[in-house]
């Protein structure tokens, strides 16, 4: 026998106690993959299975359901309540038409991501340069910017309706918002957007509540009706403007960029954006059927803000649908405001080349943390300022974003033509004809926004 | 100096009076740290021709104009394998490898310096875009937002065009493989996958471990087959498995056919166990050594393991090669400095804790990272050495996943 030697006290040398007497029963184990490789059977069991059954639909769902929700902020709330009250179902056709361009044009933006691995101001550089990314990025900052304000109006209005005074809500949400994103990962900061979309199913339950008549949303919805009247053309071009907002475009490539999706897996995304405009719009579909079946009915057709339209629930349809409507409301405001900062922060790294991402960590992205803090930070404080005017401000950015939004979509359009850029995964032609057929009427309902803009202001 | 969107404002003539706007300039993008142009592009869109710079009898800034003899020399563009400076560098995104940083340009220096015009930096910053936009000389450059041509690497957004032949000025390849990988976090993943392309196969190795995983799934799957195969060959077995097991079935299942015997076997041994356990951690590529070799025979054995074995702080003493019993553990460098009389069992260290490839990882990294140990050995219930799970491997599974930290490479 070989000497010993000194032994530590508790310890024995590994051949005493042999290596089984150090070893922990093993655990259950997840269950593998059996594969044939070159004629040997293995059980592989460190393999990242894709997900089955419910979670194979989830897990899908990411940036398009995010920017589609966010569009349905509180400017969206305010214009499709105006809409349920002042025509009743007349306008939900017009929703079941700008749901299928809606589609087209964000899974466009999520193909052109993933083809790419580019945001879509990056090509907007690349490709044209750097005029038009000057006047697109101008836009986007003073709207998104605008937009971010009326989002923590939102939050505010709706906290208020809850009983928390908004000078104690807003700054906690900001702060909150703040942090998620600075000190979280992408797919952490996408989960939480992605929780904060289930609030929207207050707006359907509220809808039923509401008790509609089901024939006459039938109706509404399958038999369009026109009318040539100044406001009714108001309205509809509102829903449209509402709906397709530029940053909803810009978000939503971006963050399928910061995704990881590539050009050869490319699939799940298309459904993912699918998805987030049917859903998105049903969400607005149900704004639209609880105020017209309450309000409409009850004669009270003239709402201004999302606030008022909660306010106006609660004596026609009960505090129930009222609270419902609120929830919605600081839902969707709370969506919108940490996706809008960080739409901006995208749109304006991606111009100047700036790195920028959620999972960088801040050493590494202090210019796009910066900009993200600043728009959050200039968004809260400018809500708590008494008296702002919400309404003439929200006019304002709905005209920027409306002439921003064709030349988008036009860029979009032609980016996605560009076979170097895209390869097989560029337009075929049912797309392009979908695609350049919402540019056309998205190009005719701002350009008519704007002469009705402009009459206003003429005729006071 | 003159600025290239200067120079897109100056007009081509001839000694016949005919005369046509610059439309582009080609350079020769390989033949210096300071490329020369070599072709005016001039006329526009359908019209467009080139004119070799050779041509050039004068360049007048003051009346911006470039003068040539004849413009009728001029050939039909044919710009497809050219680098040309707007379309090609304008806007592009750029690295720079001084500053360890990326940026968008906003317009380009070029020195005219005895009849020639050269590229000898690019212009990011604000002043640029605002001479730019307003077509004018001011503000003046700033000069710490003008970054070097020497140090800038200009990639084309196409993995492709490297095999295709597109000319680069590896520069880039002089980094060290943790600041590539830095780098390549910045840019599309297509330029990720093409700076892959252009770097030798073992430094492409260490970046791509240096990436995050979502990352390396993304440029492997722009890479050829034989490269990718190639690719998780040269990375270290742990990595290297990780990676095969985010693959699509298919792709993994066709990877690890074509796979040399050595690393597929290493790989298929390490997707046995799943990821989130000490086998799913361990890296099999260690050094073991019988524990009946002398110093001397000892030391030949490890030096000739060295190149070929990812970690290499630890040597493991087994009984023998056959059934791989683990005897004890010594440092290498304990190992490479000891008395030459002695035998390796004599101056290991037999006192050693050990893993089950299905321990939870979380719990054996806190055992190994708490103990400030380099590895912990892992063995089957029969004693047989399988691997270790390393202090690189542990870090991980400590670390948030928010805390950007790359991939460590602390005793490799």
């Amino acid at each position: 026998m070989r000497p010993r030697p000194e032994i530590a006290e508790g310890l024995e040398p590994i051949e005493e106690v042999g290596a089984a007497g150090l070893v922990e029963a093993p655990k259950p184990i997840r269950t593998g993959v059996r594969l044939n490789i070159r004629g040997r059977s293995i059980y592989l069991r460190g393999l990242r299975l894709p997900p089955r059954g419910i979670w194979k639909w989830l897990l899908i769902l990411g940036p398009g359901l995010i920017a589609t929700s966010a569009g349905n902020d509180a400017g969206g709330v305010a214009t499709y309540s105006s809409a349920g009250a002042k025509y009743g179902y007349q306008l939900i056709w017009v929703m079941v038409v700008l749901t299928v361009g809606y589609a087209v044009v964000q899974e466009m933006c999520s193909r052109l991501g993933a083809a790419t691995g580019r945001g879509l101001l990056d090509l907007i550089r690349e490709k044209f340069g750097l005029g038009w990314t000057l006047f697109a990025v101008g836009i986007i900052v003073v709207a998104n910017g605008g937009v971010t304000i009326s989002e923590f109006v939102g939050i505010g209005a709706a906290t208020e309706l809850l009983g928390v005074s908004r000078f104690i809500s807003v700054p906690l949400v900001a702060a909150i918002l703040w942090y998620l994103v600075i000190f979280g990962s992408y797919a952490r900061v996408e989960k939480v957007f992605l929780l904060m979309t289930l609030v929207f199913f207050a707006y359907p339950v509220a809808a039923i509540l509401a008790k509609p008549d089901w024939h006459e949303v039938l109706r509404g919805t399958v038999i369009p009706s026109v009318s040539l009247d100044r406001d009714f053309i108001f309205i509809v071009v509102g829903l449209l403007g509402t709906t397709m907002t530029p940053y909803i475009q810009v978000f939503q490539q971006s963050s399928i960029v910061e995704r990881g999706a590539s050009r050869r897996r490319y699939g799940p995304e298309r459904l993912d954006a699918y998805f987030g405009s049917i859903f998105s719009n049903l969400m607005s579909v149900s704004m639209i059927i609880a105020t017209a079946a309450t309000l409409y009915v009850a004669g009270q057709h003239d709402i201004e803000s999302a606030a008022d339209a909660a306010k106006a629930l609660q004596p026609v349809a009960g505090s129930s649908a009222m609270l419902l409507f609120a929830i919605g409301l600081l839902g969707a405001s709370l969506l919108a405001g940490g996706v809008l900062p960080l739409a901006t922060s995208y749109a304006i790294s991606e111009a100047f080349g700036i790195p920028k991402g959620v999972n960088l960590d801040y050493r590494r992205g202090r210019v796009f943390f910066g900009l993200f803090t600043a728009f959050i930070a200039i968004g809260a404080a400018a809500a708590l300022v008494p008296d702002i005017p919400i309404f003439p401000l929200l006019v304002g950015i709905q005209v920027l974003n409306g002439v921003l939004l064709p030349i988008i979509l036009v860029f979009i359009l032609v980016l996605i033509n560009d076979e170097r850029l895209m390869s097989s995964l560029k337009n075929s032609l049912t797309t392009n004809i979908f695609g350049w057929t919402t540019f056309a009427l998205i190009s005719a309902a701002v350009v008519t926004m704007l002469g009705l803009q402009i009459y206003g202001l003429l005729t006071g | 100096m003159v600025m290239l969107t200067e120079v897109l404002r100056f007009a081509v003539r001839d000694e016949q009076g005919r005369h046509a706007p610059v439309s582009d300039l080609a350079i020769a993008l390989l033949d210096d740290d300071y490329p020369p142009v070599t072709h005016i592009y001039f006329g526009r869109n359908s019209h467009k021709r080139r004119v070799s710079w050779d041509l050039v009898t004068d360049l007048d800034i003051k009346a911006s104009t470039i003068r040539v003899n004849d413009l009728n020399a001029g050939e039909a563009a044919n710009d497809e394998k050219e680098v040309l400076l707007k379309r090609d560098i304008l806007d592009s995104l750029i690295l720079d490898l001084l500053g360890r940083r990326t940026t968008r340009v906003c317009d380009v220096l070029l020195s005219a310096n005895d009849g020639e015009l050269r590229v000898k930096a690019t212009d990011a910053g604000f002043a640029a875009v605002v001479r730019r936009i307003f077509r004018v000389n001011w503000p003046a450059i700033d000069h710490t937002s003008v970054f070097d041509w020497k140090y800038v690497e200009f990639l084309r957004g196409d993995p492709d065009a490297v095999r295709n032949g597109a000319g680069y000025r590896m520069r880039i390849k002089h980094l060290p493989a943790g600041e590539i990988a830095l780098l390549s976090d910045y840019i599309p993943y297509l330029h990720a996958a093409e700076l892959l392309k252009l770097l030798p196969d073992e430094k492409a190795a260490d970046v791509l471990e240096d990436t995050s995983i979502e990352r390396q799934i993304q440029i492997i799957e722009e890479l050829d087959e034989a490269e990718a195969i190639n690719l998780l060959c040269l990375m270290t077995p742990d990595l290297a498995t990780d990676l095969t097991g985010r693959l699509e079935l298919r792709t993994m299942r066709r990877y690890l056919s074509k796979m040399p015997a050595r690393c597929r076997d290493r790989i298929i041994e390490l997707l046995q166990y799943s990821e989130d356990s000490v086998g799913g951690a361990m890296t099999n590529d260690v050094i073991a050594l019988p524990r009946d070799l002398d110093r001397a025979a000892a030391k030949q054995a490890a030096e000739n393991l060295l190149e070929d074995v990812h970690f290499t702080s630890l040597v493991f003493v087994i009984d023998n090669e056959e059934d791989r019993s683990l005897r004890g553990t010594i440092m290498l460098r304990d190992l490479l400095a000891a008395d030459e009389s002695k035998s390796l069992e004599e101056l290991m260290n037999p006192y050693l804790q050990t893993l089950s490839p299905y321990d939870d990882a979380g719990r054996a990294a806190y055992r190994i990272v708490g103990g400030q140990l380099p590895a912990m050995a892992v063995v089957n219930t029969a004693g047989r050495l399988l691997g270790a799970m390393t202090m690189e491997a542990a870090l991980p599974k400590l670390l948030p996943p928010t805390s950007s930290v790359q991939r460590l490479k602390i005793y490799s």
